[in-house]
C-alpha cells in the first residue's frame, strides 16, 4: 500500500506540474490571471498546494516503509509486541505525525478550494450576478494556500508539544479563518439582490454556503488549545471534519456535475430527480452530522466498535448513534437516483444546447456540445472580458460571454 | 514583489490595450522544470528537517567523527562529488556552445555530460557495496539508514535525469533547431543536482555539534 501511495504521489506531482504550468503559461490570448474564473483559480491554487504538499507524504511513507520492510527505526519507538520485544528501538512517532500533517492540512485545502472556486461559479451564474469582490476571492485563495501550511499541529494538540507551539498554531488557525470568512461574506452578498434561479447546481451551491458556515463554525471551537484538548478523539471532530470537508466539497462536486453534464454530454440532468437527489442528500447529511456534534460534547469517543461499560455514555447518545446509521444508509441509498440519472439523461434527458445556464465562461462558447478535440475548434477565442458580465447596464442579454466583442468600445479605440 | 502586480488587475474595467500575445513553448518548458526543481527542493528540505529532528534521540550515532564510523574515509565520496562537477561543467560548456552555435563542442559537451553522470551513478553503487560489505547495513542505526535513503534518493534523480539526457541526445543526433533549448534544460537540471548534493553531503558528514546547533537555531528539539 505505501508504494502504491508513493507512485501516486509522483504521478500526481507529474499531472500537478502540467496544470500549473499550463495555468501560468499557456492560457489564451487576453486571458489575464484576473479575468479567470474562480473555478480555475481554486483548481490552480490547490495544485500549487498538493506539489508542495505531497512531498511531505511521500518522505513519510518512504521511511514508514523502511521501517517496515527493512527494519529502520525512523518512526518505530522500542515495541512490545504480544509479549516479544521488536527489532526497533528509538525511533519517534512525533516525527511521523508531524511529516503527514504537515501535509494533512494543506490537504484539506486542496479539497476544499476547488469547492470555493467552483461554487462561486455556480452562485454567479445563477443569480446572474457578478461575483461579489472578485479580487477579494482571488487573494483569499491566495492567502489559504500561503497560511495553510503554518496551521498543521493544530491537529496535534494533545501529542504534548511545547505550549508555546501550541499558541502559535491556534493563532496561525484562528487568522485562516478571517480569508475564508471574507469568502462565504462575499457568496452571500453575491446572492444578495441577485436574480435568483433556483435550478438544481444552484441548490447544491446554497447547500454548500450552509453546510460550510455549519462546520467553520465549529472549526473555530477546535482551533483552540483548550477547547480542543476536552474535544480531541470524540465526535465532535467527527462532525466537524465532516461537514467541512466530507459534506461540504461532495455538495459542490454534485453542483459541478449537475452544472456541467449538459456540456459533456450535450443532454441536461432530469431536475426533478434532482432535485429529490438534492433534498435526500442535504438534509440527510444534517442529520447524520448535526447529532453528532452533541455526542462529541457528551465525550463519546470516535473509531470505537462498541460502547458497553462506558457508563457516562447515556443509553440516548446510543439511540441517536443507531438514528446516524439509518440515515446514513438513507443517504446512500438516494444516491442511487443521482446514479440513474446520470445514465437516463445520457439517452433520454432534454437537449441542452451550447449554453443553457447562460454563463459566460469560454467552456460554454464551444463550437459544438460536447465540444471536439480540441475543444475550440481552428481558432482559439480571444478573451476580451472578465468571467462575471451578468445583468451589464445598456445591453439586451443579460450576460456578456468572454470572448464577445463590444462594437461600441471597440469602435472607439 | 513583481509577482503580485498581475493580482492587481481590476479585471471588471474596459481595457485599452489587451494583451494579445501568448508565451513561447520555450519559457512553457523552462517553467515546468522551475517547478518541478522547487517540488524536489521540498522534497529533499523535509527530510532534512526530518534527520535533524530525529538526530536529537539519544539512539543516534555520527557518521563520520571516528574511524570505526562508515563515512570516516571520504574518498570515495569526494571522487563521486567531483564526477557530478564535471558532469555540471561539461553540460555548461554544452550550453554555452549552443547558444553560440558551435555544435560540436556542444555534442562533446552534452556527451560528456553524461558520461560523468554515469560514472557518478555507478560510484554511488559502488560506495553502497562498499558500506554493506564493512557491515553497514541500512537498519544498522538512523543516521546509516538517512544516508541510504538522502542517497539513493538524490541518485535516482540523476539516474531520471539520464533518461532526459538520453532524449536531449536524440534530438541533437537530429540537430533539431530545439537543440539548444534541451541542452539548457539539461544544465539547469544537473546544476540543480549538484547544488542538492553538495548540501547532502555536507549535512551528512558533519559533527554533531553542527546540526545540534542547526536544530537549536530552527526550535526543532524534542
Amino acid at each position: 500500500m505505501l508504494v502504491s501511495l508513493a507512485i501516486f504521489i509522483v504521478a500526481a506531482t507529474m499531472g500537478g506540474l502540467n496544470y500549473v504550468t499550463t495555468v501560468l503559461q499557456a492560457r489564451t490570448r487576453g486571458m489575464t490571471l484576473m479575468r479567470m474564473p474562480l473555478t480555475v483559480w481554486g483548481i490552480f491554487m490547490a495544485t500549487v498546494l498538493a506539489l508542495l504538499a505531497f512531498p511531505a507524504l511521500f518522505v513519510s511513507a518512504v521511511m514508514m516503509l523502511f521501517d517496515k520492510t527493512l527494519g529502520t527505526s525512523f518512526f518505530m519507538p522500542a515495541i512490545l509486541s504480544m509479549g516479544q520485544q521488536l527489532d526497533h528501538e528509538g525511533g519517534s512517532p512525533i516525527l511521523f505525525q508531524h511529516l503527514f500533517w504537515f501535509f494533512g492540512h494543506p490537504e484539506v485545502y486542496i479539497v476544499a478550494l476547488p469547492a470555493f472556486g467552483i461554487v462561486s461559479d455556480l452562485i454567479s451564474t445563477h443569480a446572474r450576478k457578478n461575483i461579489f469582490g472578485y479580487r477579494m476571492m482571488v487573494w483569499a485563495i491566495v492567502g489559504i494556500g500561503v497560511m495553510s501550511f503554518v496551521v498543521w499541529a493544530h491537529h496535534m494538540y494533545i501529542s504534548g508539544m511545547n505550549p508555546l507551539f501550541g499558541y502559535f498554531f491556534a493563532t496561525t488557525t484562528l487568522i485562516i479563518a478571517v480569508p475564508t470568512a471574507i469568502k462565504v461574506y462575499n457568496w452571500v452578498l453575491t446572492i444578495w439582490h441577485g436574480n435568483i434561479r433556483l435550478n438544481v447546481p444552484m441548490l447544491f451551491a446554497l447547500g454548500f454556503v450552509s453546510t460550510f458556515t455549519i462546520g467553520g463554525l465549529t472549526g473555530l471551537f477546535l482551533g483552540n488549545v483548550v477547547v480542543d484538548l476536552p474535544l480531541s478523539d470524540t465526535y465532535f471532530v467527527v462532525a466537524h471534519f465532516h461537514m467541512v470537508m466530507g459534506v461540504s466539497p461532495i455538495l459542490v462536486v454534485f453542483g459541478g456535475i449537475y452544472h456541467w453534464y449538459p456540456k459533456m454530454s450535450g443532454r441536461m440532468l432530469n431536475p426533478t430527480l434532482g432535485k429529490w437527489h438534492f433534498w435526500g442528500t442535504f438534509l440527510g447529511t444534517y442529520a447524520i452530522y448535526f447529532p453528532m456534534h452533541y455526542l462529541g460534547i457528551l465525550g463519546v469517543p470516535r473509531r470505537y466498535f462498541a460502547y458497553e461499560n462506558y457508563d457516562f455514555i447515556p443509553d440516548s447518545a446510543k439511540d441517536l448513534n443507531a438514528m446516524i446509521s439509518v440515515m446514513a444508509i438513507f443517504v446512500a441509498l438516494v444516491q442511487l437516483i443521482f446514479l440513474f440519472n446520470l445514465v437516463w439523461s445520457l439517452f433520454k434527458g432534454e437537449k441542452s444546447g451550447d449554453n443553457p445556464w447562460e454563463a459566460t465562461t469560454l467552456e460554454w462558447q464551444t463550437e459544438t456540445t460536447p465540444p471536439g478535440h480540441g475543444n475550440f475548434g481552428k481558432d482559439l477565442p480571444v478573451c476580451h472580458r472578465w468571467a462575471y458580465d451578468y445583468s451589464v447596464p445598456g445591453y439586451q442579454q443579460d450576460f456578456l460571454p468572454q470572448n464577445f466583442i463590444d462594437e461600441k468600445s471597440e469602435s472607439k479605440t | 514583489m513583481s509577482f503580485l502586480t498581475p493580482l492587481m488587475e481590476k479585471s471588471w474595467e474596459p481595457v485599452q490595450n489587451p494583451q494579445t500575445q501568448t508565451l513561447g513553448r520555450d519559457h512553457t518548458r523552462r517553467a515546468g522544470l522551475r517547478l518541478l526543481l522547487s517540488v524536489v527542493s521540498m522534497l529533499f528540505f523535509l527530510f532534512i528537517v526530518a534527520f535533524l529532528m530525529r538526530s536529537q534521540y539519544p539512539d543516534w550515532q555520527p557518521l563520520a567523527e571516528q574511524s570505526s564510523h562508515p563515512l570516516f574515509n571520504k574518498t570515495l565520496l569526494w571522487l563521486n562529488t567531483t564526477y557530478l562537477i564535471f558532469a555540471s561543467i561539461c553540460l555548461q560548456v554544452a550550453r554555452i556552445s549552443g547558444h553560440k552555435n558551435r555544435l560540436i563542442m556542444a555534442k562533446l559537451g552534452l556527451i560528456m555530460g553524461g558520461v560523468f553522470s554515469c560514472a557518478f551513478v555507478t560510484g554511488q553503487w559502488m560506495l553502497w557495496q562498499h558500506l554493506y560489505q564493512q557491515g553497514f547495513v541500512v537498519n544498522s542505526h538512523p543516521a546509516l539508514s538517512f544516508f541510504y535513503i538522502l542517497t539513493g534518493l538524490h541518485a535516482v534523480h540523476v539516474a531520471i535525469g539520464i533518461l532526459a539526457w538520453v532524449v536531449a541526445v536524440i534530438v541533437v543526433m537530429r540537430n533539431s533547431p530545439k537543440l539548444a533549448q534541451y541542452i539548457e534544460l539539461c544544465a539547469i537540471y544537473w546544476h540543480f543536482l549538484l547544488g542538492l548534493w553538495a548540501v547532502l553531503f555536507i549535512l551528512l558528514v558533519s559533527k554533531p555539534e553542527t546540526y545540534n546547533a542547526i536544530v537549536e537555531f530552527c526550535g526543532l528539539g524534542i
